[in-house]
């Protein structure tokens, strides 16, 4: 090595100190960043050099990761930043002029930023500050978020009507809900299930017909026996609670009611599958919610029900929370493993599969949230129950979020194989006055644009292939004020900000598709603009590396077809 | 179990690709199986050396029946797999990547002319893609953002392969590369996104070999325009032998590649190996024979120095040296002159050289600087094994090795690309490592213990390990009572070295030992290398012989993976010792005292009076005393008794121990002729300069640390008048035998050379263990580590099978014996010597070369924080190091890299800025060679 890099630095006791106490520990890297950035307000050469030397890490590595994680690249203390959010609803909300606005309101000590969708859609438009969750953001308050209030929070206490409760709280309910169960110190699921042998269990959530809930809608049950059936060994549950699809954010609300669920479901599978441990992976922007699971585990661990020799038994399951630093990439469950073991969050080509190869390169469930807090009322009430509810062919209820131009937006918990014109009129109670159903986009940015002439499509986990995506549940209903066009560019935007940048087509494509999207926005299209827009949109289907670069041609597609006009260059589309 | 193995790795596949039916093997990918059957995929990121990321996209193909996508590179194969790799729909998404890629690549032009094209051109030639009409190249970044003086950084030609970023990691094991921002910002970063240099870079230039598209260039070559033709050599530098393609436009070197794959190194090499060839071009190269003006004139020397140079033609030049030499040996014997022949040199010329000095002249005196590195390992491994040489090879070693222990080696620093595939070793297989080493060399960082022992403790340390070994039974009993003697002896005395006593002599903790005698034990086939640091010392010997009997002990000779690894220093200094450059061994190691071997020689070099009576003419008789090494050549040429001195590219005078005496030494000989490419330091006592040539002007070939010959070709012709070594002591030599009206009358007595071919003819006459080695067979590339005993014989990698050279391997006892010079009050401090990666022994060429010079340009002294605290340092950078021999001026670098009470020199720079201004001339008692490393110093601030 040059000699100048081998003379003696005397090492910095702040970044010492700090590393010892998380244990040296590499994936323990984006927390030790995520610390100091907070404490310097930007993370300087030095700081990574001396992370990487405390950490024995390369410091290319450690300025890959904090160059990634977009907690970690404004350059301010965290506690005089404001990010807000400028997801598809927060946007139809005023948040861009709100960033202005705040902008000429505070003095220069403040950063004012935007950020990707918060999961915050239910208190639109919505921000963080520092690191609280706020919204809606009012003008008008600004003074008051200084000193910890945090605007109006929903209250999913009592359903709607038509709402089938199963998993959130339902005070009105014949059986006590199961979320309950643990204020007497008990997970009356988990309980029943140690005293099962691992496959009988497999075999009722197989049964139960479970899909898996962050989207994709893989049967459930499926996956579970895949990883049991694997010799290697340790095994681990990672909880996928990275929820940043934009318009969803039913993990956020179960964590906030129900968290012992969660992680009893977590144990129940963990035990089925043989894992040691497991890993609840949430976003960096769910700060409460940590804490939240925190205290959750502290509780749990207390009465023996989560830690070692689970209710005397040998079996053992601690549970861990990582928290990430803002990347909508890690919700794909194997860039989500890479953010995991502190590596900048890129997905893995698959096969291998996590259950092959996840944790560490060990066999891994990724579930998401959703997933496992079905897992304990199926094994308490059977599976047969759990069939009983909604659809026969995909049964069980689904957590909806309801947002846009109706009377009354909101999450709720409903059966599958609704339709648009039901979850409108039934669950949103109409359209607002004043407003008519122009477009909705289902699914999340990773959906699609609905029109009028879907509105009786029944909506599940393969309505997708009839124009109407389920995704994570997030629906957002748009009115005659809003533009397909604007829409596209928008998510289509959100997905370049989003992008790993590792594979070609989505580094390079959707950043073109952007472009082209803008131009057509401003009316200054160029020839073979909507031709080299649908082709672009073919390539990511194609030829992306993971489901992130395939999921941009969707709403882009779905848009192309029923709003061609829209997309006409000259006439020429 | 071991069948079962053997079934699942031939487990056979049938595959089809694009309708043909090929058989494969499980674990392949498409790719490879394509890339076998010459079936062509287009890739960018994907590269055979390195691992596949599926990132680019390029290499998608179609999986039949249902035309799902997968990337080739990363498709495993399973039985019944159909794949289709060039469809219409592939063709479409190929052209749309190429065309994306297109959209954030510039080229701003200025390399046009340097290649004839890139990996990404010809893709986009291939699929006929071009810039889309309206978009326009646009300059994102500096197209020359890094100051590094080799590499040159432009990422606006950069595609997002990430093969630096992988080639770094994976293949260099120093993850300076990396990847920052995300999304359409990503690009290639250097550490923190600094300097390549800050980011701890070695500018080996690997990652400029991996580059697919001239993001990363060579600095010096940017420009310079295509090169007429490329020649592949084997490199100069180290013992590690890479084989580079030397560029050639105009005559001169333009760049230095590499080749994948290629024997012993691939695409890699070092920064000297790559970097450092300009010395070829430098204006000091001596271009015509100089004389002294006094020698041509017949006047005495001056009083003071040699007085000036005249330069002269060859005839004059050679003529002159030829006299000399006659009168000298008239008038003192033979034995009155010493030739130093050269480790930089080919075999060929070795041969040459030592061929003068005992046919021509007379005498054993001829030795060269392989007595300053590796006398102590030949005299140590040929007591206990029978062969002095590296018992394995660098690739068995890194393939096989479950343990390796490295001591005193800095075999990243001094063998970069052996050191770099123990790094692979390390990274890709988790071999643990055990490194011994007074100092935190860059391999420690790799190590799972490093046993900082005091300098100068490395025989008690390896009996300490020995005896925890013998103490739990972790010998191999059954290796050792079939294939070893003398154990007896051995086991008694080392039993004295219990853990305590020997964590007193050598500091280091006694868990340490423990762990290191576990490490060691528990993972077999161990491979132990070294290098100088147990070499150079008054115990040279004993710490080889030490380091003998640990292998014995635990069965790890004569099995791939193991052995005894001394890793030999210079290019050719395996080459030299092997072609009789030593005072004691004719070519091949054949004893000059062995009667036969006399015999042997007095025929085949047999001289006759010219004209003489019959039968009475026989002039030639081989001295049967061993002769003098370089030591005593350079102290008994201060003596008188040395009366002329013959010397081939060596420097003594900037590299023997106490440098000072020796050019003493040296000034006070009578006759001096130094033939070499520079005037180096020692040029200062010589009489006659006679310009050689360097290794990119002649043929020849050089033997790498692990005996595996390989050829030098000729790519440029001799720079001025310089002529090829071996043909300037050819020429000599038959000067010399005309004055003497000596004709030749042996079978291989003449001196008459079309080329170096023909000497190898001669060398393989001559030397058994060489007797299969020709040129035509190295042209034909046969890889061939020596003994190669016939024409037809494939060369022995490992040595020792099955039974020791020597018959059964021998046990000695080996006690530890403290250091010549320890520290004192007046000199408190030790001083160890070496090398640094940047330049090379003097440092003849390495000073010469423009960048070498840029990254290390002066002398550097290590020294602990600690010290430099008591010594006052506090921020200045200059110390003055004194011994009780001499001083040397230094910059002073503090760092952790030594510990307290040592402090580290290197010998590459002239004058006040030599360490060995400072060494003692200590010497091994059997190998002679000097303790460079360790000595008392004190050191000022100034």
């Amino acid at each position: 090595m040059h000699p100048t890099t081998l003379a003696y630095r005397a090492p910095d006791p702040a970044v010492v100190n700090l590393l010892g106490d998380l244990g040296r520990s590499h994936a323990e890297v984006v927390k030790a960043l995520r610390i100091l950035h907070a404490e310097y307000g930007r993370l300087t050469p030095h700081l990574i050099s001396e992370v990487a030397r405390e950490l024995r890490l390369p410091i290319s590595h450690v300025y890959g990761i904090a160059t990634f994680y977009s907690l970690l690249t404004t350059p301010a203390p965290s506690e005089k930043t404001i990010r807000i959010c400028d997801g598809p609803y927060c946007m139809m909300r005023g948040a861009v002029n709100l960033l202005s606005q705040i902008q000429s309101q505070l003095d220069e000590s403040w950063t004012i930023t935007r950020t990707s969708c918060l999961g915050l859609c239910d208190r639109a438009p919505a921000a963080l500050v520092g690191d609280s969750q706020v919204g809606p953001v009012q003008l008008k308050d600004m003074d008051r978020y200084e000193s910890g209030w945090c605007g109006v929070l929903s209250d999913y206490g009592r359903p709607r009507p038509y709402e089938i409760r199963a998993l959130l709280p339902d005070p009105g309910a014949k059986n006590d809900p199961l979320g309950v169960a643990f204020d007497k110190g008990e997970y009356p699921a988990l309980k029943k299930a140690l005293r099962m042998s691992p496959d009988a269990i497999l075999h009722e959530l197989e049964a139960s017909k479970l899909r898996g809930r962050g989207g994709a809608g893989f049967p459930a049950g499926r996956k579970w026996r895949l990883v049991a059936s694997r010799a290697q060994r340790p095994k681990y549950v990672v909880c996928n609670a990275d929820e940043s699809e934009p318009l969803s954010f039913k993990d956020r609300v179960l964590i906030d009611s129900c968290p012992q669920l969660v992680l009893e479901g977590m144990a129940i599978v963990g035990y089925a599958v043989g894992a040691e441990a497991g890993y609840v992976y949430i976003r960096g922007e769910y700060g409460i919610q940590v804490e939240r699971l925190l205290g959750a585990i502290d509780e749990a661990e207390d009465c023996g029900l989560l830690g070692s020799h689970i209710g005397g038994t040998a079996f053992s399951f601690p549970v861990h929370v990582h928290q990430g630093a803002g990347a909508y990439i890690c919700g794909e469950e194997t860039a989500l493993l890479e953010s995991l073991e502190g590596k900048r969050g890129e997905p893995r080509v698959r096969p291998p599969y996590p259950a092959d190869f996840g944790y560490r390169g060990r066999p891994t469930v990724v579930s998401n949230v959703e997933t496992l807090a079905a897992v304990p009322m199926i094994l308490a009430r059977g599976a047969d129950w759990y069939r009983s509810l909604g659809d026969p062919d995909m049964p069980g209820t689904k957590l909806y979020t309801l947002l846009g131009e109706v009377n009354r937006p909101g999450l709720f918990e409903g059966p599958f194989r609704l339709t648009l014109r039901q979850i409108i009129n039934d669950f949103g109670e109409g359209m607002r006055e004043g407003s008519s159903f122009h477009f909705a986009l289902t699914g999340g940015a990773a959906g699609t644009l609905v029109p009028l002439s879907l509105m009786d499509v029944p909506i599940d986990f393969d309505s997708a292939s009839r124009g109407v995506a389920l995704g994570s549940g997030g629906i957002l209903i748009c009115d005659q004020s809003a533009s397909p066009l604007r829409m596209v560019r928008e998510l289509v935007r959100f997905f370049e900000l989003e992008s790993c940048g590792k594979c070609t087509p989505c580094r390079i494509g959707v950043h073109e598709m952007r472009r082209i999207l803008d131009r057509m926005l401003e009316g200054e299209v160029l020839p073979g603009d909507g031709k080299r827009l649908a082709q672009l949109s073919q390539l990511l289907q194609y030829a992306s590396l993971c489901g992130l670069g395939m999921s941009v041609s969707k709403p882009v597609q779905s848009a192309l077809q029923h709003f061609p006009d829209l997309f006409a260059t000259n006439g020429t589309p | 179990m071991e069948l079962h193995k053997f079934e699942r790795r031939a487990m056979k596949l049938q595959v089809t690709i694009n309708g043909r039916p090929f058989k494969a093997e499980s674990g392949m990918t498409v790719l490879d199986v394509a890339r076998a059957h010459g079936i062509e995929i287009p890739t960018l990121c994907n590269h055979p050396d390195l691992k596949p990321v599926g990132s680019c996209r390029l290499c998608m193909v179609e999986i039949e029946p249902q035309g799902d996508l997968a990337t080739a590179c990363t498709l495993q194969l399973y039985e019944g797999l159909e794949v289709q790799t060039e469809t219409a729909r592939l063709v479409q998404i190929r052209k749309s990547i190429l065309e994306l890629l297109l959209e954030d690549y510039a080229d701003a032009g200025y390399a046009a002319g340097d290649r004839e094209e890139t990996e990404f051109e010809r893709w986009l030639t291939h699929y006929g893609v071009h810039r889309r009409t309206g978009s326009s190249a646009q300059l994102r970044y500096p197209i020359n953002s890094d100051p590094n003086p080799v590499l040159w950084v432009d990422r606006n030609k950069c595609v997002l392969c990430k093969r630096c970023v992988r080639s770094c990691a994976e293949i260099q094991g120093r993850f300076v590369w990396g990847v920052g921002e995300r999304g359409h910002r990503v690009r290639i970063i250097a550490g923190a996104d600094t300097g390549l240099l800050e980011a701890r870079c070695e500018s080996c230039g690997t990652c400029v070999a991996y580059c697919p598209t001239g993001a990363l260039d060579d600095r010096m070559s940017v420009g310079l325009g295509k090169a007429e033709r490329t020649v592949a050599t084997t490199c100069t530098y180290c013992g590690v032998g890479c084989q580079l393609d030397l560029n050639v436009r105009d005559n001169r070197i333009i760049r230095v590649t590499t080749r994948s794959p290629s024997p012993v190194n691939g695409l890699q090499a070092c920064v000297k190996g790559r970097y450092g060839y300009d010395f070829v071009h430098h204006p000091d190269r001596l271009k015509r024979p100089r004389v002294r003006r006094c020698l041509l004139e017949d006047r005495k020397r001056p009083a003071e120095g040699r007085g000036d140079w005249v330069e002269v033609d060859w005839d004059a030049a050679l003529n002159l040296v030829a006299d000399k030499f006659r009168r000298i040996k008239a008038s003192y014997g033979p034995d009155a002159i010493g030739v130093m022949a050269s480790a930089k040199c080919t075999n060929e010329e070795n041969y040459l050289m030592q061929k003068l000095a005992r046919q021509v002249i007379g005498t054993h005196n001829v030795d060269h600087c392989a007595r300053l590195c590796h006398s102590s390992t030949v005299a140590g491994l040929a007591l206990c094994y029978g062969s002095g040489a590296m018992s394995n090879t660098m690739e068995d070693v890194a393939r096989d090795a479950q343990a390796l222990f490295i001591i005193g080696s800095n075999t990243t620093e001094q063998h970069p690309v052996f050191g770099v595939k123990l790094r692979q070793a390390i990274l890709r297989r988790g071999v643990p490592l055990v490194v011994a080493d007074p100092r935190r060399i860059d391999i420690t960082e790799f190590a799972t213990l490093h046993l900082k022992l005091r300098p100068g403790t490395d025989v008690a340390l390896i009996n300490g390990i020995m005896q925890i070994v013998l103490t739990n039974g972790w010998q191999d009993q059954q290796f050792i009572d079939q294939r070893c003697e003398e154990f007896e002896p051995f086991y008694e005395a080392v039993l004295a070295y219990t853990p305590e006593k020997v964590s007193d002599i050598t500091g280091l903790p006694v868990e340490q030992l423990q762990e290191a005698a576990e490490i060691l034990t528990r993972h077999r086939p161990m491979a132990v290398i070294w290098s100088m640091g147990i070499t150079q010392h008054t115990t040279g010997v004993l710490n080889v012989l030490a380091l003998g009997n640990l292998q014995m002990l635990l069965g790890n000779i004569g099995v791939p993976g193991g052995g005894v690894n001394p890793l030999r220093g210079q290019n050719n200094v395996q080459g030299a010792c092997d072609t009789g450059a030593l005072p004691n061994y004719l070519p091949g190691y054949q004893s000059v005292t062995d009667a036969s071997v006399q015999e042997k020689f007095n025929t085949a070099w047999q001289l006759e009076i010219r004209n003489g009576a019959a039968g009475q003419n026989a002039t030639f008789r081989l001295s049967d005393a061993a002769g003098l090494t370089v030591t005593e050549m350079i102290d008994g040429s201060g003596a008188g008794k040395i009366r002329g001195l013959y010397i081939l590219g060596e420097n003594p005078a900037m590299t023997d121990p106490d440098a000072l005496h020796a050019g003493q030494c040296m000034a006070a000989c009578d006759f001096v002729v130094l033939q070499d490419i520079f005037p180096s330091e020692t040029a200062a006592m010589a009489d006659v300069l006679l310009p050689g040539v360097s290794w990119a002007e002649k043929e020849g070939s050089f033997t790498n640390t692990d005996r595996h010959i390989q050829l030098v070709r000729r790519a440029i012709d001799p720079v001025g008048e310089a002529r090829p070594d071996w043909y300037i002591i050819a020429d000599l030599a038959r000067r010399i035998l005309e004055r003497e009206d000596r004709v030749p009358a042996g079978l291989q007595a003449a001196w008459l050379y079309e080329d170096p071919s023909e000497i190898m003819k001669e060398i393989a006459s001559l030397t058994p263990i060489y007797g299969g080695i020709s040129h035509e067979r190295l042209q034909r590339g046969d890889q061939l580590h020596w003994p190669v005993p016939t024409d037809d014989h494939s060369g022995t990698p490992i040595l020792h099978i099955g039974k020791f050279t020597r018959g059964k391997g021998r046990f000695h006892v080996t006690d530890h014996l403290p250091p010549k010079e320890m520290p004192d009050s007046e000199y408190p401090l030790v001083l160890t010597t070496g090398r640094v990666l940047y330049h090379w022994h003097g440092a003849e060429m390495t000073r010469r070369s423009h960048a070498l010079m840029e990254l290390y340009p002066e002398t550097v002294v290590e020294i602990s924080p600690e010290d430099a605290e008591k010594i006052g340092l506090n921020g200045k950078t200059s110390v003055r190091v004194k011994s009780r021999r001499g001083e040397m001026i230094a910059k002073a670098l503090v760092t952790s890299r030594v510990c307290p009470g040592l402090i580290f020199g290197n010998f590459h720079f002239p004058g006040l800025q030599n360490v060995n201004n400072l060494t003692i001339e200590a010497l091994d008692p059997v190998a002679k060679i000097p303790e460079y490393k360790v000595c008392a110093v004190r050191v000022e601030s100034i």
